[in-house]
């Protein structure tokens, strides 16, 4: 059976998934205003939430958790966090600057990086994070957003 | 030319000891390109998008992006500065990294802003070798020459 904080975790991928389209839907209608705070929304939902509780705390115990000496998984998703900031960035200026073609360009890369990201965490990391965890991730810190 | 596991390493370029490795110019400017481990983790690639000369960029931000059937990511430049010129080659034919990426598929020249912070995020030598050694460790890359 799939553990809690693994469904947590999975539902915020989903939930994040839907702001950004959501971002995007305002893009393609040209409503840059509502874009810009659509994105903001996702932005920071992903990058001082579910990036930073997986960076200070879940990362963290699954280090100290595994066996890998090389902790190539987490510095792998470390890795694509990094690239993802300045990926948001990115797309934050192409609303700023209304250039509709350059953000879907960038959201294109954005989505499949996201895809491929998420479906690792999903698989390789967040199935174990029930053992990691001190508290089984029964008492774990909820995303926020 | 240094090789681990398969892996191509000149000895002869800088590296941000991560994807991108640079080539100082005589007038100043670094030729920017991503490694061979780099390439071999990306896997065939498929789309390239690379800014335009004349775009200045902060450290960091992403000086192309790179695409292959499943994954995707930028190429950050190690220091600030502008795009000088960028290889039009690449965008019909991306897969040209996966060949020759430190010869044929250099990507960008970039004119640093200031050269005492290229020399702070560049690296090479031995320090950079044994560095990237590391890196070809950690993410367990094994390296193919692709014929074609
Ligand atoms: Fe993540
Ligand atoms: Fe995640």
């Amino acid at each position: 059976m799939e553990s809690p904080i693994a469904a947590v975790l999975q539902q915020d991928h989903a939930r994040l998934d839907r702001l950004l389209e959501s971002a995007a839907e305002a893009v393609r209608a040209g409503r840059w205003k509502e874009a810009a705070v659509l994105l903001e929304r996702f932005r920071h939902g992903i990058v001082d939430g579910h990036m930073d509780v997986e960076e200070k705390i879940l990362f963290p115990a699954f280090e100290r958790w595994e066996t890998d000496v090389e902790h190539s998984l987490t510095a792998l998703l470390k890795k694509g966090h990094q690239d993802l900031r300045v990926f948001f960035q990115e797309m934050a200026e192409t609303i700023g600057a209304s250039d509709m073609e350059e953000f879907l360009d960038l959201l294109g890369t954005v989505q499949t990086i996201l895809r491929q990201h998420d479906a690792k965490e999903e698989a390789e990391l967040y199935p174990f994070l029930a053992d990691a965890l001190p508290d089984g991730g029964g008492h774990g810190r909820r995303p926020a957003g | 030319m240094a090789e681990f596991q398969g892996c191509q390493l000149p000895e002869d370029l800088y590296y941000d000891l991560d994807y991108v490795w640079a080539r100082p110019g005589d007038d100043g400017t670094f030729t920017l390109g991503v490694t061979d481990p780099a390439q071999t983790m990306s896997g065939r690639l498929q789309k390239v998008r690379i800014k335009k000369p004349g775009t200045h960029l902060e450290a960091g931000r992403h000086v192309a992006t790179l695409e292959s059937g499943k994954w995707a990511g930028g190429v950050p430049v190690p220091f600030a500065g502008e795009v000088v010129a960028r290889n039009d080659t690449l965008l019909e034919d991306p897969h040209l990294i996966n060949v020759d990426p430190y010869g044929d598929a250099w990507i960008a020249r970039i004119r640093p802003d200031s050269i005492s912070t290229v020399l702070e995020r560049l690296h090479g030598g031995s320090e950079a070798q044994e560095e990237l050694r590391s890196w070809i460790r950690r993410y367990d890359v094994q390296c193919m020459r692709c014929a074609d």
